[in-house]
């Protein structure tokens, strides 16, 4: 069945369906030049700036998830974490709603807060289309919450 | 549109519509995942053939037409994959286009040109497109809301439920909450 039985389409004046193979006929230069030059693989998110721990990602995974499931972890122990305006605006928005939502510090500690949160992600999500990323390193000068 | 969180169902559902699509138009299906047919897929579709990237299908189409209603699966992470197929759709027009975890290339502030091209002229060209994705806040809103049909399932987080609220109304945020795994709403 077509997808939209009740929605007639409205022709684009002067255009014409002119079928895949004259399609892929004129695609195909981008397209080679995609598979050549613009390698940049999708993610779920941006990863945060490298550094020092390297922990292996199971992006079936939402990111978000993930964090939802670390940072409930850690609000139970610390509850009293935030993550302030600046740092969110360093962080990609997925992960900055989870931290915001679950984590209570600022500056370096939310860098911590979240090194901290990589680190400790159960080895169980660590499997299948393990993909390598660099977080921040855990230890927040100085501060014991970041044990 | 369809959204539901990970294991909600929404894939299988979305694999078993592409099974039902009229035969009439070829599909074009990007599946990052490699999830939709193949040795990894889960419950595949019917009828496919894959791709590791768009150059290998364009080579494949000008090396002979595709059969009538040919399932097309494109099974690769590239950026720049997703933008050329998106222009292969563009050029092509009449046909199905498939976008799975769409969340990923469809953000409002990651979105390539070529797609928001096709969506501008998707209706005009014949262009059915299915996206997919975790939450409706993953994707920019003029995808999400030049929606002909909406396909609820199972969502985590707040901000997906305000929305729901937002767009739907109260009643269907009250049940997509009560709502167990593998069921889902059909909103036209």
């Amino acid at each position: 069945v077509p997808l939209r039985a009740d929605a007639a389409p409205v022709e684009e004046p002067g255009w014409q369906p002119v079928g895949l193979e004259e399609a892929a006929a004129r695609v195909e230069s981008q397209a080679q030049r995609a598979a050549s030059e613009h390698a940049e693989e999708v993610d779920a998110e941006r990863a945060p700036e490298p550094s020092g721990v390297t922990v292996e990602l199971d992006w079936n995974v939402a990111l978000d998830k993930l964090f939802e499931i670390v940072f409930a972890g850690l609000a139970a122990k610390d509850p009293v974490w935030e993550v302030s305006a600046g740092e969110r605006k360093g962080l990609s928005g997925a992960w900055a709603a989870v931290a915001q939502k679950y984590v209570k510090a600022p500056g370096p500690l939310a860098q911590a807060a979240l090194a901290t949160a990589l680190v400790v992600v159960p080895r169980t999500l660590l499997r299948k289309r393990g993909k390598t990323v660099d977080v921040a390193p855990v230890a927040a000068a100085g501060d014991p919450r970041s044990e | 549109v369809i959204l539901g969180a990970s294991e909600s169902g929404k894939s299988w559902f979305a694999k078993r519509l592409v099974d039902r699509l009229s035969a009439a138009k070829p599909v074009l299906v990007w599946d990052p995942q490699a999830e939709w047919a193949g040795p990894d897929a889960d419950a595949g579709i019917r009828g496919a053939r894959c791709f590791a990237g768009v150059a290998e299908l364009c080579a494949s189409l000008r090396a002979g037409p595709p059969a009538p209603g040919a399932r097309l699966v494109v099974q690769s992470a590239r950026r720049g994959d997703f933008a050329a197929l998106c222009r292969l759709a563009y050029t092509a027009g009449n046909l199905a286009f498939v976008v799975d975890e769409a969340h990923q290339v469809l953000k409002a502030d990651r979105c390539p040109r070529e797609a928001e091209e096709l969506m501008q002229v998707s209706r005009h060209r014949r262009v059915d497109l299915v996206l997919i994705a975790q939450r409706p806040t993953g994707i920019g809103p003029d995808f999400r809301d030049n929606k002909a049909e909406c396909i609820l399932f199972r969502m985590p987080g707040e901000a997906s439920l305000q929305w729901v609220r937002a767009e739907f109304g109260k009643s269907v945020e009250e049940r997509l909450r009560a709502m167990p795994a593998r069921a889902w709403i059909r909103l036209t």
